[in-house]
């Protein structure tokens, strides 16, 4: 006589997904999977459908609900419209208002947290992972999602807690599965922000390996792929970010992302043309404003500056959105309006605002640049200290760190961030790359220049300086 | 949908933020009431909040052995049946109801009419597997628990419910390794399912012997969820087995200050009369008894506990042989069949009484009370070396249980008078 732990089935077969993406066994990424890679958007669309009219048969199938919101999750992973996850939470509250308790339960409520991650309530995120675990199904994926709370929210060392613990509870060993894969997406974002560029690209390379051999959607491997470009990117390492947004762009044409990345590149390369248009491109799949910051930024220094201007326009528009699009978008406009000295006082604004949820140290560094942007450099250079706690690498972040250094007389510290954020990467920014040079050809001339940068001129003229 | 999560959210998050300034957090479970309570404020025809507020409730009992919660979340469930009849998350949180209070059979009755309606829940084939097991169907619970961990492997009910089946077929190993992994599922906020594990797994570790591993984990339990009344009960046998009766009495008494029951007053009564307080054991014995007299008709009850004081402590047999047979129609787990079988043998009865302990022992439980009545009762039946084995398996099992000197006693005496032979 005796139970026995069966191996066999489980929500642990099928792909999983991560970052505000789709967990367990979900009839949605069956279909979108089985739909070959190249077509995610239309198989992602079939998808819905497909579960519509079984529903429609079976309005009490609290599982298919459940599948109809992972499939809304997912597009709204892919075209970043975040009406996608109004529908998603309310086809997931209605496989709740069926099925709420026991492990059962534990998917919808998995996906409400995917979903609350989507929408920046990290808070909510937690909640909802925790009333997931707290079911004990077996599936050990939200902790995924309660550790991209905790990262989000500045809580790394827990996040790390929460991460460790994605591993089948039946094959604690196993390292090719979608756990796997979770874990290692996840750690490797970790290491990065630890300053282990190399280590993150390990992990990052493994955790894309598994996602090929486990037949991730098309997405998903895209976003692994641009994943380890950014930490390429962010690394200098220019011919490995080229290589993995390159590959992320094979498997799914249309990975918004990876058409980003790409044109960051080519901007660092200086090949402003290609870059203009791998911006476009990626602009006409998701108007992201970060990508209109950027393709702006490249238009004014070609000296397009009626391109420029419909970017702008873009912005602009995207800043009167509605308050769930606008609050995704906090710190991207903040930046911009920062980098642009447009709108400096809403830029504070909008960066204080995003602390309120979220204490990121790239959400830290964000409000330590609108500050010093502002004249607020005893503020600016409080925030900083929480911007490079953990030792991050990143030479965006050094750049602001030393012109902050730099405002406070603090010319040690500016010249060794500056030369630190040009080893990391010399072409790191299409502006600031060349500010850094210009402050440190400054400080190496004469030391009498430092404590007086204009904290509203650290962008160059090609830009426009001030817009106000 | 969107407004009652806010709420719910908003409600947990206040209560906790609101424990953290005011004393100390409040429990997984109270956090779940106040969520549930603030949902209904807003929508108060919503049947699924009161699903939840029930199995809040529940949850709540366990986590204070306050009885009375179970009242609330029948009244919880009533309401949700009220607004949608025959919902199905209403009439499983009914069976949870049913097995807390352990109502056994209406429990299992109730369970499988679920089972019909929905055959890949899990919980259900649970609550049936825990309900067959209580009245004896060992097979079907096995067939049942084994259906829980096919449907979806790993999950953390299944566990449970296979560790404590384990236990009953006397796989303590089996037992431990099921508890480990439900312990290693549980998330660390739910302070009070890990400290319950704990101290599941520290009675399973005292009733083999394993004292000091046992108090490591008691020590942890209470450290995860303080002064949980389950982790007091627990350390206070340990500390009996190590024969500090005083830390004992003093655990007892802790934990007897909120919520007791018969069981506890029983635990302390028995650590008064080691400690050599005999006044303070015959008041507290007498407490237990009136109080256990009390529930004797309720689902509910310490009748097993009563049935082993009237065969031994208090020496009326035949009251425990009544009580016994009431129960024995009921119920066929291998704790009443033990009880039944002492019972006999308290009055005589020594062939019926082997009967009936050979069931017992069919199961394949491993206990040393069990042992050690089998070893008795088989040596009134002149059975010597059974009765050798048996008491010999009592004492190896657990060379520190409460019947371990009597098992002693009994072991040496049959030796000494086989010698003579």
């Amino acid at each position: 006589m005796g139970i026995t732990a069966s191996h066999s089935g489980g929500a642990r077969a099928l792909p999983l997904q991560t970052r505000a993406m789709n967990y367990g066994l979900m009839l949605a990424l069956v279909l979108v999977a089985a739909c070959g890679r190249a077509a995610a958007q239309t198989t992602t669309d079939s998808a819905i459908r497909s579960i519509q009219i079984h529903l429609k048969l079976y309005p009490q199938d609290f599982k298919s609900y459940d599948a109809l919101g992972a499939s809304y999750i997912q597009k709204g992973r892919e075209t970043a419209d975040a009406s996608y996850f109004e529908l998603a939470k309310e086809a997931l509250g209605k496989s709740l208002d069926l099925v709420s308790n026991g492990p059962a339960a534990a998917s919808a409520k998995t996906h409400m947290a995917e979903v609350a991650m989507s929408e920046h309530q990290f808070e909510e995120a937690l909640y909802w992972a925790q009333e997931a675990l707290a079911l004990g199904s077996g599936d050990p994926s939200p902790w995924a999602i309660v550790g991209d709370a905790l990262t989000d929210m500045g809580q790394y060392e827990r996040a790390e807690d929460a991460y460790a613990r994605l591993r089948d509870p039946l094959r604690p060993e196993d390292e090719s599965n979608g756990l796997a894969y979770e874990r290692n997406s996840r750690m490797a974002y970790m290491r990065f922000l630890k300053g282990d560029a190399s280590g993150a690209i390990q992990l990052m390379r493994a955790a894309i390996a598994i996602s090929m051999t486990l037949r991730l959607p098309a997405e998903n491997v895209a976003w692994s792929q641009y994943q380890l470009g950014e930490i390429c990117f962010k690394s200098g390492d220019l011919a490995g970010a080229e290589q993995s947004y390159k590959a992320g762009l094979a498997i799914d044409p249309n990975s918004y992302r990876n058409l980003a990345g790409l044109g960051r590149v080519r901007t660092a390369q200086e090949r402003y043309p290609e870059a203009i248009a791998l911006y476009q491109k990626a602009i006409a799949v998701v108007p992201y404003p970060a990508y209109a910051a950027a393709l702006y930024d490249l238009d004014m220094h070609v000296g397009r500056s009626a391109d420029a201007q419909k970017q702008l326009e873009l912005l602009e528009f995207i800043g009167t959105l509605n308050p769930l699009n606008e609050r995704l978008f906090y710190r991207e406009l903040a930046l911009f309006y920062a980098d642009h000295n447009l709108k400096l006082r809403e830029s504070v604004e909008l960066a204080k605002k995003e602390l309120e949820v979220r204490h990121d140290i790239y959400t830290w560094d964000i409000l330590a640049w609108v500050l010093f942007k502002n004249g607020n450099v005893p503020e600016a250079a409080k925030a900083v200290d929480k911007t490079l706690a953990l030792g991050t690498r990143d030479a965006l972040l050094d750049f602001h760190a030393g012109m902050i250094e730099l405002q406070l007389g603090r010319s040690d510290l500016a010249r060794t961030l500056f030369e630190q954020a040009l080893a990391l990467n010399p072409n790191f920014h299409l502006v600031y790359a060349g500010q850094a040079r210009e402050r440190l050809g400054q400080l190496a001339g004469s030391d009498a220049h430092v404590g007086n940068v204009s904290s509203s001129d650290v962008r160059g003229s090609n830009l426009g300086g001030s817009f106000e | 949908m969107k407004t009652l999560v806010l709420a719910l959210f908003l409600a947990v998050t206040a209560s906790a933020a609101a424990g953290s300034d005011e004393g100390p957090s409040p429990s997984p479970a109270e956090l779940r009431i106040a969520g549930a309570q603030k949902v209904l404020e807003k929508q108060p025809n919503r049947y699924q909040a009161y699903n939840d507020l029930a199995l809040a409730f529940i949850r709540r009992a366990r986590e204070t052995g306050d009885s009375s919660y179970h009242q609330q979340a029948r009244q919880a469930i009533a309401n949700s049946l009220q607004i949608e009849p025959e919902n199905f998350e209403a009439e499983q949180a009914q069976v949870d109801l049913l097995l807390a209070e352990h109502n056994y059979r209406p429990a299992l009755e109730q369970a499988r009419a679920l089972n019909h309606r929905m055959l890949d829940a899990v919980l259900i084939w649970g609550y049936m597997a825990e309900a067959e097991a209580a009245l004896g169907d060992y097979k079907q619970a096995e067939d049942d628990a084994q259906w829980m961990m096919n449907l979806r492997p790993g999950n953390l009910p299944a566990y449970l419910t296979g560790a404590d089946l384990r236990q009953d077929w006397g796989d303590s190993d089996g037992a431990e390794e099921y508890l480990s992994k439900a312990l290693q599922q549980t998330p660390p906020f739910e302070t009070e399912e890990t400290a319950w594990i704990l101290a599941r797994m520290a009675r399973l570790l005292r009733q083999s012997g394993r004292i000091d591993a046992a108090e490591a984990l008691l020590q942890k339990a209470l450290k995860t969820f303080p002064d949980y009344y389950l982790s007091l009960e627990e350390l206070a046998e340990v500390r009996l087995a190590q024969h500090r009766f005083p830390d004992a009495v003093d655990l007892m008494e802790k934990r007897n200050q909120s919520f007791p029951n018969p069981s506890s007053e029983l635990l302390e009564a028995r650590g008064y009369e080691l400690a050599g307080r005999l006044g303070d054991a015959a008041k507290m014995y007498s407490r237990f008894e009136h109080e256990a007299r009390a529930q004797f008709g309720l689902s509910d009850n310490d009748n097993l506990e009563l049935i082993n004081y009237y065969a031994g402590h208090a020496h009326k047999p035949q009251e425990a042989l009544r009580i016994a047979r009431l129960e024995i129609e009921n119920r066929h787990d291998a704790w009443t069949l033990d009880a039944y079988a002492w019972a006999l043998y308290a009055n005589g009865q020594y062939a019926e009484a082997g009967q009936q302990i050979e069931k017992a022992l069919a199961i394949g439980t491993r206990d040393a009370v069990l042992y050690y009545h089998a070893g008795v009762i088989e040596a009134a039946l002149g059975k010597r070396a059974e009765a050798s084995h048996y008491l010999q398996e009592s004492l190896n099992l657990d060379p520190t249980s409460e019947v371990s000197e009597a098992a002693r006693r009994e072991a040496t005496q049959f030796t000494v008078s086989q010698k003579w032979e």
